[in-house]
């Protein structure tokens, strides 16, 4: 037997969330998405970047995507790992209507403990929009989960 | 010139009670004495593996240099899976800066909640608080991949069960049980679409190399495993700008390796590939070019050997994967069981990937 010893960190960055993240960020505030549309390509980027990284230009268009929009994929989590949240839990990509790249966000709104039941109502194609929090505090966790849109 | 592997260090692939360190010391100690060596003939000490958080320890090189013989010398680290660390040994050689030079790699999840570690990679603005353990990106990928080819849950078993039969037969290997369709099938839905047999479990244990330059490398040991090319990629950060449904950084790493080597995928005979999940199993064949996508299920039904080792899904250590395979194909080409192979490495939810090309 050898002796174990605990470990923990905590440790409190700042990050800068840059000018794109900003504008982004306080967006989320009123409820509203922003993407910046790249010159090139045409694209329209979620999240923003200064930049598109697959034709090297800045982005310096910005487009307001709808929240809603479908989903590409899904996964629900159901094992628990340390320091994640108890499962069940799911989570997908997203694209929103106006934006071409997806958005890696929480989905929620059904009951996650039956994987087949589940798989029936998340599935790609399947159009949903956002769940905000009552008061947006800026953040990315504004956007609590996407749930399925009715009809 | 050519770079040779003259030199092999394994150690046991479990749970280890040591740290990380102690167990690395043995895969340097074992592949010095393999190729015959003393530490003060080696002159680059490249190490790889999850540093830092993967650990716990933000330099792992305070431990890790001298397990590796590194005492009073250089060191230079990936912190990645250590399969990337092979390039940057190989371009020491070959750039002249190096004859003999030792890569060590250090796999080590038992210490580690290596999903909350995981989580803390992510970018902290955008996608931290979503919590998205690594296993979760992969069932992602999963499901668009089953979902764009129809692949069926039972050629996915079959992927893993034909590892699991692999890993009975290597000494080396993790998970040695043997299991079934039937058993896959059956099993708990761990990270839908994906079952608990289906997702690699984490592990400990460390391997090293000795490479040497063409000339040395002969005089160390008369039958080096060459490297004939490699090959390394990485795709967009951002899961909802990439094709989730094909692994494309292995493809273009893969394109890359066979170039340097002038081979195709038909020229070899023996692969290794870095199966986290049953679905990366097909996804990663189809990318280095063995099977059209959607179709790598066809190799299971082939005697093409793949995975001899048991892949990822039946060891996996936390750092070290990539290179406890690498190790693998060496090991079967030097018994004569191959002539020339390949071997993949894959890091980030797939972002990032490294070939190799070894041949006899």
């Amino acid at each position: 037997m050898v002796l174990k010893f605990e470990a923990k960190w905590e440790i409190p960055y700042v990050h800068s969330a840059g000018e794109h993240g900003t504008k982004f960020f306080e967006a989320l505030r009123e409820k509203k998405i922003l993407g910046v549309k790249c010159p090139e390509c045409g694209r329209v980027l979620i999240p923003p970047r200064a930049f598109c990284e697959r034709c090297f230009v800045d982005t310096d268009e910005w487009v307001e995507v709808k929240d809603e929009g479908v989903i590409t994929t899904v996964t629900v989590t159901y094992i628990k790992f340390t320091g994640l949240p108890d499962p069940p839990y799911a989570t997908g990509i997203v694209k929103l209507d106006g934006a071409d790249t997806g958005m890696l966000c929480l989905l929620g709104g059904v009951d996650l403990s039956d994987w087949k039941k589940v798989h029936e109502i998340f599935k790609p194609g399947t159009r949903v929009k956002a769940v905000w929090k009552d008061k947006p505090e800026g953040k990315i966790t504004d956007i609590l989960y996407f749930e399925p849109v009715e009809g | 010139m050519k770079i040779g592997i003259v030199g092999v260090g394994i150690t046991e692939f479990r749970i280890h009670e040591e740290p990380f360190y102690n167990v690395a010391y043995q895969a340097a100690k074992t592949a010095m004495k393999d190729a015959g060596i003393e530490r003060r003939e080696i002159d680059s000490f490249i190490l790889g593996g999850y540093d830092s958080l993967g650990v716990g320890r933000t330099i792992s090189n305070m431990y890790v240099a001298p397990a590796a013989g590194g005492y009073l010398r250089h060191e230079i680290r990936v912190a990645d899976d250590a399969a990337f660390s092979i390039p940057l040994a190989f371009m020491r050689i070959k750039s002249g800066l190096s004859d003999v030079a030792i890569a060590l790699g250090f796999g080590h999840s038992s210490e580690t909640p290596v999903e909350l570690v995981e989580v803390q990679s992510l970018d902290p603005l955008f996608h931290r608080d979503l919590k998205l353990a690594p296993q979760m990106g992969y069932a992602m990928q999963s499901y668009a991949y089953r979902n764009a080819y129809n692949v069926s849950e039972e050629d996915l078993a079959e992927a893993v069960v034909k590892d699991r039969k692999n890993a009975m037969k290597n000494d080396y290997a993790y998970v040695k049980e043997e299991t079934s369709v039937e058993e896959v099938l059956n099993s708990d839905m761990a990270v839908y679409p994906l079952r608990e047999p289906e997702i690699a479990k984490w592990c400990d244990g460390c391997v090293a190399f000795i490479l040497a330059e063409e000339t040395i490398a002969r005089r160390i040991n008369p039958d080096p495993v060459w490297i004939g090319g490699l090959g390394w990629s990485y795709d967009n950060y951002f899961l909802g700008a990439r094709e989730l449904d094909k692994l494309n950084s292995t493809k273009l790493a893969a394109e890359k390796a066979y170039k340097m080597a002038g081979i195709r995928s038909e020229d070899v005979d023996s692969v290794e590939i870095m199966d986290l999940t049953s679905d990366y199993h097909f996804m990663i064949l189809e990318a280095l070019g063995f099977a059209d996508y959607g179709s790598g299920k066809e190799l299971l039904d082939s005697d093409f050997p793949v995975n001899k080792s048991g892949g990822a899904l039946c060891t996996n250590a936390y750092g070290s994967t990539g290179m406890f395979l690498m190790a693998n194909l060496a090991m079967q080409i030097r018994n004569g069981e191959a002539e020339r192979g390949i071997t993949h490495a894959i890091s980030g939810i797939g972002q990032n990937s490294v070939v190799c090309v070894l041949s006899k």
